[in-house]
């Protein structure tokens, strides 16, 4: 990894870590946390649920 | 600003139940019937609000002996879950009693697994000394104790999602003992070391 594409992703990390102190900050003050989480994880997992991969196929992703 | 605040190990909190949370607590209902476990790794900062899924809940569990084993295997394969091997024995005597870790998934998802380990080394025993048990929605989850999920994501295992983890954690509790993450910090590098 060269000096500019370390930099990048010292700077993505920064930047991502600011989320996720921002989004902590969200869930302790805000009621509707859990709400809007659920939204985000039940998408998530109904999209790799319409996937429908074998068990072959999810050994071989995960390795093991 | 409302931070999570534990209580003599217990909490209480109101949340909408994702799907994930309903795996956990139809996986772990039943796990829970045949042997004591505690909830660690990423799900224990997801449970708690942090914005992302995961395909993996890592469980410990104390070692039940085969019988009560095969009778926990027969009830997730009557529930409709599979684990990566069919055979009883060979998962508790090529896996479990091998220190090795177990999964097991819905038959028709197999992407969504409960992984279950046997707590062997004395960090991991100590979940059960010092465990987190969270009420809500009329139901119980046990979790291992914050600060030494918090240690093990910041100085063991270090990718970016888990320090993302453990910030999280740190800033939504209430009370979080900088102490005891040094302590569990100190435990876990000297594990790793002795290969305890």
């Amino acid at each position: 990894m060269n000096y500019s594409m370390a930099s990048e992703k010292d700077i993505n990390s920064a930047e991502r870590m600011k989320y996720v102190e921002k989004w902590a900050n969200y869930v302790v003050t805000h009621k509707n946390w859990s709400k809007l989480q659920k939204e985000l994880i039940d998408s998530q997992l109904e999209n790799a649920f319409r996937v429908k991969l074998s068990k072959e196929q999810v050994r071989k992703i995960k390795g093991n | 600003m409302v931070k999570f605040k534990i209580n003599s190990g217990k909490l209480k909190i109101k949340k909408k139940i994702t799907a994930l949370d309903k795996f956990v607590l139809e996986t772990v209902g039943i796990v829970s019937k045949y042997a004591e476990y505690a909830i660690i790794g990423g799900y224990v900062s997801i449970f708690f609000g942090r914005a992302r899924s995961t395909e993996d809940v890592d469980i410990f569990i104390k070692k039940p002996n085969f019988n009560e084993f095969s009778k926990m295997v027969g009830e997730f394969n009557s529930k409709g879950f599979e684990f990566h091997i069919d055979d009883r024995k060979s998962l508790y005597f090529d896996y479990l009693a091998k220190r090795l870790p177990i999964n097991v998934w819905r038959k028709n998802f197999p992407l969504l697994r409960l992984e279950i380990k046997i707590a062997f080394k004395k960090s991991q025993l100590e979940a059960f000394s010092n465990p987190v048990t969270v009420s809500f929605d009329g139901k119980k989850l046990t979790f291992a104790q914050i600060e030494s999920q918090i240690a093990y994501k910041r100085y063991i295992l270090k990718s970016e999602k888990d320090l993302e983890d453990a910030r999280h954690l740190e800033l939504v509790f209430k009370g979080i003992s900088r102490k005891l993450i040094q302590r569990y910090k100190k435990e876990f590098e000297h594990e790793l070391q002795h290969g305890k």
